[in-house]
């Protein structure tokens, strides 16, 4: 599959702070690709270079096989971007905004009003195209400008955080129409701090931190990284220090901790842990409340591999 | 694409209340009221004949110069005084209740003026009772010299009088009177236009602010589009401009023509003053946006300073302008309030034309200077930041 | 007293407008001090007039010219055409008169020669002109007597000797209170602009907070919250006064206001802010977003400082602009300072016309407050 961006050892740094710390990969086409990163690893600053929006110190940016540059106005017109802070006009309508930005890339008329009909459905917004941004809550305001961003239809797509501070509600939605522009060809380049979403979403993930890469993969691979099989976690009321130093000694088990009547057991490796678990359970009449496991997060391998939380 | 962006900018731009308001409204409410507080302060013409009192004694009977005098002086249509004749406690009285404005009375053959304040009409009153007093003693005067050229011949006194009397009712000095009837307030006005003017920069710096990827979010968003910036930045700039030349223009019509303000008669130098004068205020406001990427409240800031402490050098609140030109010369030479508001005067009161030719091309020269500087800087197409 | 302290809190992020309205008030006030006593008091004061003499001076021009230097203020400095051009049209210059050569001989031969004038608009040049025509006049009368050019000078002195006796009966000089008059009246816009500014910032900030802990806190705590805000408001109100007060004193001076009038002007202008305060309260019910507070104080301060006569003295104003100006309660703090002012002997008679002006500005508060609480009763029902 072809490359449609190649970032080749990106350096940027503010002052002597650096953003961006020799920062190489590849997006393919038809695929999304998840940054992952908590504020201030350096994702929108990436993200910025490769639109050549900010002056970077070092390193090459090519989309579509040609070098990014401000004045490349061919490749741009196959980009569409949704930036993290909402960027509308008070002034107008939900449909003048997107007609507005849409007319920046569509000349033709018709054209234009069809994306713009496409743009407000893939959204949902299609009852609030009279309404003013201000009269719109959060979330609705998030899909209109998600909408602005891709309304011309761009091969390439950049959403920048774009379910912040969302409902749940809208956030399915939006998550389902980046869904749905992969389905329709786009490229697409999403960068959020919400591990759940890449886990869900993306078909590869890249962690940042600090600037830095420090994973890729698809999730599985990634989810290996984390030397975790499987969490079985265990509501017990009381445990004496006796039985706790039991778990320890359990086949595959890598971890134990207990706090506030929770019971954590890692494994390592293993089949049927669970199962397992609650033998041992009943074999030493310990009474739970109740139990359940969980496969490994991307936090985990965050954790595994920086030492401390994605989210602080 | 152009088109496409002016379009929008223009929408944005007449519906966006606090911009318009500022810009348009403001103004034409200043101008109103204005045009409420200013509207008699140099109202000369309208002269009206005020109330004394005369103490009607012996005293001023005798008088006979001084009586006919005065009662000259209340008829007719261009009397100045409503005369009452009173007795000396009566007058007394009336002025205490401010029903006079003061009175005369005779007393060892001299004039006497009792007022009880200093205001104009009592100073007209003393200064007319003072030339009537003058002029008795001219006609005595004038009757002693003839008496003596007589040199003991026989004369007819009561012709001698009235021949004096007539010299002096007659005597008029031959004044040519080159004084042009000009309304200081209209410089009120005129910095008013400059004022409205010069608060357009918050329009222009506005239009950049949305241009430019590293002050808003919006500025990001054209600036990934693939449009040159030339375009975004030209037509935003072009469609604020064009908002504010039209609300200054409407400003000056409705000045000129509605509240009747004398702006002198060339209405096409008038509105090119309006063209100019948004042009400079359009190219302040880019560059503040440019060079100042603090929040707009920095910018609103100076705005407001160059507007306002221009409008007071151009001579707003009072006329104060020629005071501050002894003081500080050069500041209404580069301030564009000032030189506005010179613009107007010159177009009102000279009739040369060159005084004026020079205000317009300073004005294009300070656009000038803001726009080379704030294309320097714009020629950068990535930002160190955004 | 977490209300009280965001209050302040709040009041100090916005020090800058206070610090503004107060430099504008210095600053215009005391222009409009100094201004005051040419343009509203009509005090002999000299005209200012320039002359360009091109006649030797000699017999009556000499008279002539002793005469305006006793009687104007003989400016040089002239000789540009264009600055005594401008220096006519903004009144600096009164009068600009040209004495034409020969004149002391053509006037006494009886030619009646033509003097040039160029006068400004205005009281002063009036005056000038009535000056300089008094002496034309008087010269011209005599030299038609054929006197020789020696004897037409004197007799124009010695008639110009003749004055007429002037007995001003007022025993008070109220032109001494015209200072602090116009620094009240003055204040009208920097006391409505400080006052309504700031009390509708906090109250629209408040009001957000507000509704967003609508559904936490009990309706009692939310009156109670009102009672401190209002509290603060007035506390608020008042420093402004004192401020205005002490800067008062300092730019006026306390032999002035250190008396009686210094007392009524200071009743009125605290009865007029108390008033402030309650239209910036009925205000904040009404506008929220901070631009839009901006505008409408301007509208109304500007607005009641033009109409009323705060700017442009009162009796300068068109009858019909004064008639509505009854409508509104800076026409009757503004009249009672200029009320104080006329005023010669402490009674009754005197005293009672401003007593009354205050009474009207304290119902104008009571009225501000009946309209706040019937605004914010119908704002709930809505809500």
């Amino acid at each position: 599959m072809k490359n449609v961006i190649e970032v080749k050892h990106l350096t940027k740094s503010y002052k002597s702070n650096k953003a961006v710390d020799d920062l190489s990969f590849e997006v393919k086409e038809g695929e999304i690709l998840g940054l992952l990163g908590p504020n201030g690893s350096g994702k929108t600053t990436t993200m910025n270079c490769i639109l050549a929006l900010l002056k970077f110190d070092e390193g090459k940016i090519k989309i579509f096989g040609e070098e990014m540059a401000p004045d490349a106005y061919e490749t741009k017109a196959k980009i569409g971007v949704v930036f993290q802070e909402v960027a509308v006009f008070d002034e107008l309508t939900v449909y003048g905004n997107i007609e507005y930005f849409c007319g920046l890339y569509i000349e033709d008329k018709t054209t234009r009003a069809q994306y713009v009909e496409d743009a407000l459905k893939l959204v949902g917004l299609e009852e609030n195209r009279n309404q003013y941004p201000k009269q719109l809550s959060g979330g609705l305001l998030r899909r209109l400008n998600i909408a602005c961003g891709i309304a011309h239809k761009p091969k390439l797509i950049f959403l920048d955080e774009p379910t912040v501070a969302v409902d749940p509600q809208s956030r399915n939605n939006i998550l389902e129409g980046i869904k749905k522009l992969r389905d329709d060809g786009a490229t697409i380049i999403y960068t959020t701090h919400y591990m759940e979403e890449v886990e869900i979403l993306c078909d590869r993930v890249i962690i940042l931190d600090h600037g830095k890469i420090i994973a890729s993969g698809t999730n599985d691979e990634l989810k290996a990284l984390a030397k975790i099989e499987e969490k079985v976690t265990v509501e017990v009321a009381e445990l004496s220090p006796k039985q706790l130093g039991g778990f320890e000694k359990i086949k595959n088990v890598a971890e134990v901790s207990y706090e506030n009547g929770v019971l954590k057991v890692v494994y390592g490796k293993g089949k049927n842990n669970l199962a397992e678990m609650i033998e041992y359970l009943k074999a030493n009449r310990i009474s739970y409340s109740r139990i359940f496991a969980e496969r490994p997060t991307l936090n985990d391998v965050f954790l595994e591999l920086t030492g401390k939380e994605l989210r602080d | 694409m152009f088109w496409h962006n002016f379009k929008f900018a223009f929408k944005t731009l007449i519906k966006n209340r606090e911009l318009i308001f500022w810009t348009l409204a403001f103004p034409f409410i200043l101008a109103l009221l204005f045009n409420l507080a200013f509207a008699r302060l140099h109202d000369y013409d309208v002269f009206e004949a005020f109330d004394i009192a005369i103490v009607n004694d012996e005293s001023y009977q005798n008088a006979i110069g001084i009586k006919s005098a005065y009662s000259a002086l209340s008829e007719g249509d261009e009397k100045i005084f409503n005369i009452k004749y009173a007795s000396r406690e009566d007058a007394d009285k009336m002025l205490e209740n401010e029903e006079i404005e003061g009175y005369v009375y005779i007393a060892d053959g001299q004039i006497h003026v009792a007022v009880k304040t200093n205001g104009t009409n009592q100073t007209v009153l003393a200064t007319v009772s003072e030339q009537i007093s003058q002029s008795v003693v001219m006609v005595e005067d004038i009757v002693a010299t003839d008496i003596q050229r007589s040199g003991g011949q026989e004369i007819n006194i009561p012709e001698i009088a009235a021949k004096a009397m007539k010299i002096v009712s007659e005597a008029e000095p031959n004044v040519k009177d080159e004084s042009r009837v000009m309304n200081i307030v209209s410089i009120e006005f005129f910095t008013l236009v400059a004022m409205a003017c010069m608060q357009g920069a918050m329009i222009s710096s506005e239009m950049m602010d949305r241009s430019l990827p590293n002050i808003t979010n919006r500025g990001k968003r054209v600036s990934i589009a693939p449009t040159r910036k030339s375009v975004i930045v030209g037509s935003n700039l072009l469609a604020g401009y064009l908002l504010l030349f039209v609300s200054v223009t409407l400003l000056i019509l409705f000045t000129r023509f509605v509240l009747g303000i004398e702006y002198g008669s060339n209405i096409a130098l008038m509105l090119l003053v309006a063209v100019v004068g948004s042009l400079t205020s359009t190219m302040m406001g880019m560059f503040l946006s440019v060079f100042l990427k603090a929040k707009s409240g920095a910018k609103q800031v100076i705005v407001l300073v160059v507007t306002m402490v221009g409008c007071l050098f151009a001579g707003m609140f009072g006329g104060m302008k020629n005071y501050f030109d002894e003081a500080l010369p050069f500041v209404n030479k580069i301030s564009p309030v000032g030189l506005i508001t010179d613009g107007f005067y010159s177009l009102y009161y000279y009739d040369d034309i060159s005084r004026y030719v020079v205000n317009i091309v300073s004005l294009l020269v300070i656009a000038a200077i803001f726009f080379a500087l704030s294309v320097r800087s714009l020629r950068r197409n990535r930002y160190d930041s955004v | 007293m977490i209300v009280s302290k965001a209050f302040w809190k709040i009041a100090i992020k916005n020090i800058g407008t206070i610090i503004l309205y107060t430099i504008i008030l210095l600053l215009f006030g005391s222009i409009n001090m100094n201004t005051s006593t040419t343009t509203t008091q009509y005090e002999a004061k000299k005209p200012s007039i320039v002359v360009f003499n091109h006649d030797e001076r000699k017999g009556v021009t000499d008279g002539f010219m002793t005469y305006l230097e006793k009687n104007t203020d003989i400016k040089t400095d002239y000789a540009d055409d264009d600055r005594l051009k401008d220096a006519l049209f903004y009144e600096d210059v009164a009068l600009a008169l040209d004495i034409p050569e020969n004149y002391h001989q053509d006037i006494a031969l009886g030619r009646n020669p033509e003097i040039r004038m160029r006068a400004s608009a205005g009281y002063s040049a009036e005056l000038a002109k009535v000056v300089v025509k008094r002496y034309l006049t008087i010269a011209q009368a005599y030299a038609a007597t054929n006197l020789s050019e020696a004897d037409l000078a004197a007799m124009i002195d010695k008639t110009l000797e003749k004055n007429v006796t002037i007995d001003i009966k007022s025993s008070v000089d109220t032109s001494k209170y015209s200072k602090p008059t116009r620094y009240f009246s003055f204040a009208n816009y920097s006391i409505l602009a400080c006052v309504i500014t700031i009390i509708c910032l906090i109250m629209s900030a408040f009001n957000r907070v507000e509704i967003r802990k609508r559904n936490l806190i009990s309706r009692t705590e939310l009156k109670q919250m009102d009672r401190v805000l209002l509290k603060n408001c007035c506390i608020y109100a008042f420093g402004v006064w004192l401020l205005y007060i002490i800067l008062g004193f300092v730019t006026i001076g306390s032999d002035v206001l250190w008396s009686a009038y210094g007392l009524l002007y200071t009743i009125n202008s605290l009865v007029f802010t108390i008033c402030a305060t309650t239209i910036a309260y009925v205000l904040s019910k009404l506008v929220h977003s901070q631009s839009a507070i901006s505008g409408v104080m301007n509208v109304v301060a500007l607005g009641s400082s033009f109409l009323c006569g705060g700017f442009v003295p009162a009796e300068y104003l068109p009858d019909s602009v004064l008639a509505f100006a009854h409508i509104l309660p800076s026409y009757y703090y503004i009249d009672a300072n200029n009320k104080i002012m006329a005023i010669e002997s402490f009674d009754w008679n005197t005293l009672w016309p401003i007593i009354l002006n205050i009474a009207i500005v304290i119902c104008f508060s009571f009225a501000f407050v009946a309209l706040a609480a019937y605004i914010s009763r119908k704002k709930q029902k809505i809500a």
